[in-house]
């Protein structure tokens, strides 16, 4: 067993002055003060501060490699067709990525890592830990099945410079039915013959998978919830820049949404509503709201900057540490495995030399399944 | 909440104008005429006004090139393929589009929102009406009430430059004649799975599409300038059985007789631009008295953004220069779009049971000096 001894710990909703225990990798115990045994290890952090590991819901970590240049490493977006289902990010991810690092070091534990927003249909996401060499070793196999799927600007943009069907946004939503369509067809054929792709696309007719669904502007997220409905399919709205300008309809929806990134600048008229409030309004709107970074559009190393800007806006820190926790962690459905400091979940946990919402603390190091494995420290070392 | 107007002229289209009153409850006219008997909560005062239907702007692209935007938001056509009839313009409309504003100033609170002319067979269109809301979803009034179909020179320009059927008027037709003949094979082929008690599990939204236009659920909108085009087109429908409108019909008046016969109701307009394609050479107002004269079911539309859905009304002012009956072009505006679309039980005249979707003017909505003052969504206007 690893002891932690003698730190301000981040659970229930509040820093609570706890030991705890970690035994194969998951918290086992809690107490005020936790008497070693002589087999176990003690870990001393008086004075420090932990917290669940960070989650991030929405990234491209992996897949689209930092320093390898525009083309070696980059495989985020299958542009040769608008709906490629049948292609898996895993199949794409370096574990060795200087992003997962990142991530790991600056106290992300957790990352799905999804497709880009080329294609309407991009591919089958992963959620995996930050620690690892092969990446079959870091699936979090616990979470849903993820289907990532994209509307507006991206996808015309990337189409009608090929001149190709879906070159507006009269046919965007035309792709996504026409697939939907066609696995509706394919699960009620006896005599079918089995492709990935339509399994993929089954495994959401049969709410076995849940549809992540890039999208920018209000009108896009009610065409979105017409085709959603349609096909009786669940998803998650990622960055949603504008669904805040109607709280009203927002309360509507009823589903989870993924916010961010957020401190960017706007390269595109649908960039134009992302703000920091947003957040807010969201959550007062009821919806279940995580923050992402897309990264490496904002790299992971700045995964606190989201939660500084956010703290801005006044709202109770525990809500904003739900933001990149628990929230993201019931999006993916991860939550009975990671997200929060509890008996019986994976001992991902982060140790900072100051409270989180400073800016001055620094993230010493970082624990997936109970062991070290980054830190700021860490990169500073090698 | 009901509401009571008063001191206004009411132009109800159905009945010559006279001063009177109506009230509104709940969105939807609950009384009109010289004095309304109902008590109301809230009297507005319409100033000597010209009470008018909302005009009814049958032939529109507003929403789908949304102004100021460019690129992000330029989605009339769908130039990628010939025959597209599963793209919907619901799915790209912008209703913050800031002509809709506009638009209602100029007197039109419906639109039906049609794709461009580009493909042979090009997409569904829907009908909107005015509200201040950010939501599509608050406006519809109407989804997937035609499919819009292209004959002439659009296609045939739009496809010659890629090299690709069509590229003359013979190709065009044979699309769209493919396209309703793969229709109706595929009714067939459903209702053979049907009889033999097997399952269907070729569902082909395309064709899903094809088969509500022959079995005459919706309409095929078929754009032609041209008189051989509507001749074209007219073949097609009684090839197929098929229910149509003609859409802009700029030679008219070299058809009247064979379109008289017909039924067929047609689409008059834009004719506030220049003749910008050989199939415009032959454009004129007079189109519009001799539509009226023949009895034609036919609407004066903008085609926006060819030219702002707000000065539709001026349009049907030229037309009256030309000799058309001003009544006639005021139902133009109102009563025939909303036959022609199927919405005359809500809309197109004031009347009893019909949506409240009213404009006050201050004068006589074909002066350009003229303005609506006041509309049921947004109350009293400003500029």
């Amino acid at each position: 067993m690893l002891i932690v001894k003698g730190a301000q710990i981040w659970k229930d909703r509040d820093l609570k002055r706890l030991d705890f225990s970690v035994g194969e990798g998951k918290i086992a115990a809690f107490s005020p003060s936790l008497l070693p045994g002589p087999q176990d290890e003690v870990l001393n952090l008086s004075g420090h501060y932990v917290y669940p590991g960070l989650i991030d819901p929405h990234t491209h970590v992996g897949l689209l490699e930092e320093t390898t240049g525009n083309f070696a490493g980059d495989d985020v977006n299958e542009t040769t067709s608008p709906a490629t289902a049948g292609v898996r990010a895993i199949d794409g991810i370096n574990p060795l990525d200087p992003g997962i690092r990142n991530a790991c070091n600056y106290g992300v534990t957790t990352v799905c890592v999804m497709p880009g927003s080329a294609n309407v249909i991009g591919g089958e996401g992963v959620v995996i830990k930050t620690a690892g060499k092969s990446v079959d070793t870091m699936v979090v196999s616990s979470a849903k099945k993820i289907v990532k799927m994209a509307f507006g600007r991206n996808i015309t943009w990337t189409w009608s410079k090929k001149e190709k069907y879906p070159s507006t946004r009269l046919a965007v939503g035309a792709v996504l039915r026409e697939k939907l369509n066609a696995a509706k067809n394919y699960m009620a054929n006896p005599e079918r013959v089995n492709t990935y792709e339509m399994e993929v696309l089954a495994n959401l007719l049969k709410k076995e998978a849940i549809a992540r669904i890039h999208v920018a502007n209000l009108e896009d997220i009610e065409t979105i919830d017409r085709i959603t409905r349609e096909y009786e399919i669940d998803y998650v709205l990622d960055h949603a820049s504008a669904l805040h300008t109607n709280p009203e309809y927002a309360k509507t929806l009823r589903v989870p949404v993924i916010l961010g990134p957020l401190n960017v600048a706007g390269k595109s008229f649908q960039s134009y509503d992302v703000t920091c409030a947003s957040v807010k309004v969201l959550l007062e709107a009821g919806l279940l709201v995580s923050v992402m970074s897309d990264a490496p559009v904002i790299p992971l190393n700045l995964v606190r900057l989201q939660m500084f800007l956010i703290d801005r806006y006044r709202l109770n820190r525990a809500d904003i540490l739900d933001l990149f926790t628990e929230n993201p962690a019931k999006t993916l459905g991860i939550e009975k495995q990671t997200g929060s400091l509890d008996v019986g979940k994976d001992a991902d946990f982060i140790v900072l030399d100051g409270d989180i919402f400073d800016y001055r603390s620094h993230v010493r190091s970082t624990y997936i399944y109970g062991k070290a494995c980054g830190g700021e420290d860490y990169e500073m070392d090698s | 909440m009901r509401k009571k107007i008063t001191n206004v002229t009411i132009h109800s289209i159905v009945q010559k104008p006279y001063k009177g009153e109506l009230i509104v409850e709940d969105g939807k006219i609950a009384e009109v005429g010289k004095t309304c008997s109902q008590s109301a909560d809230e009297v507005i005062d319409g100033r000597g006004g010209l009470c008018f239907p909302g005009f009814i702007d049958a032939h529109s692209h507003i929403g789908l090139s949304a102004e100021g935007y460019g690129f992000e938001y330029d989605d009339s056509n769908e130039m990628t393929n010939p025959v597209t009839p599963e793209v919907r313009t619901e799915d790209a409309f912008v209703p913050t589009d800031a002509a809709l504003k506009e638009a209602a100033l100029g007197g039109v609170l419906v639109h039906c929102v049609l794709t461009g002319s580009a493909n042979p067979v090009g997409g569904l269109g829907f009908i909107v009406r005015y509200t201040p809301s950010n939501l599509t979803g608050d406006k519809v009034v109407q989804r997937d009430i035609g499919l819009k179909m292209a004959t002439g020179e659009n296609p045939k320009r739009v496809y010659g430059e890629k090299n690709q059927m069509p590229v003359t008027r013979m190709g065009t037709a044979a699309v769209i004649r493919k396209y309703l003949q793969d229709g109706k094979n595929y009714i067939e082929k459903k209702a053979k799975a049907q009889k033999e008690e097997r399952p269907f599990h070729d569902t082909d939204l395309k064709l899903e599409i094809a088969e509500k236009v022959l079995k005459k659920l919706i309409p095929a909108r078929i754009h032609c300038h041209r008189a051989e085009d509507m001749l074209t087109a007219l073949r097609i429908k009684e090839e197929f059985d098929i229910r149509i409108v003609i859409e802009h019909a700029t030679e008219y008046l070299k058809v009247r007789e064979e379109i008289k016969k017909s039924g067929v109701p047609v689409i008059l307009g834009p004719y506030m631009c220049s003749r910008s394609k050989v199939e415009l050479k032959d454009m004129t107002y007079k189109t519009y008295k001799g539509a009226l004269e023949d009895g034609t079911l036919f609407a004066c539309i903008s085609d926006h953004p060819v030219f702002p859905s707000q000065v539709l009304r001026l349009q049907a002012g030229m037309a009256v220069a030309y000799g058309a009956d001003e009544a006639g072009m005021f139902r133009a505006l109102t009563i025939m779009p909303a036959q022609i679309l199927g919405i005359e039980k809500d809309f197109g005249s004031i009347e009893k049971g019909k949506q409240s979707s009213l404009c006050i003017w201050d004068g006589h909505p074909f002066d350009s000096r003229s303005r609506v003052i006041w509309n049921d969504q947004d109350g009293w206007t400003t500029l």
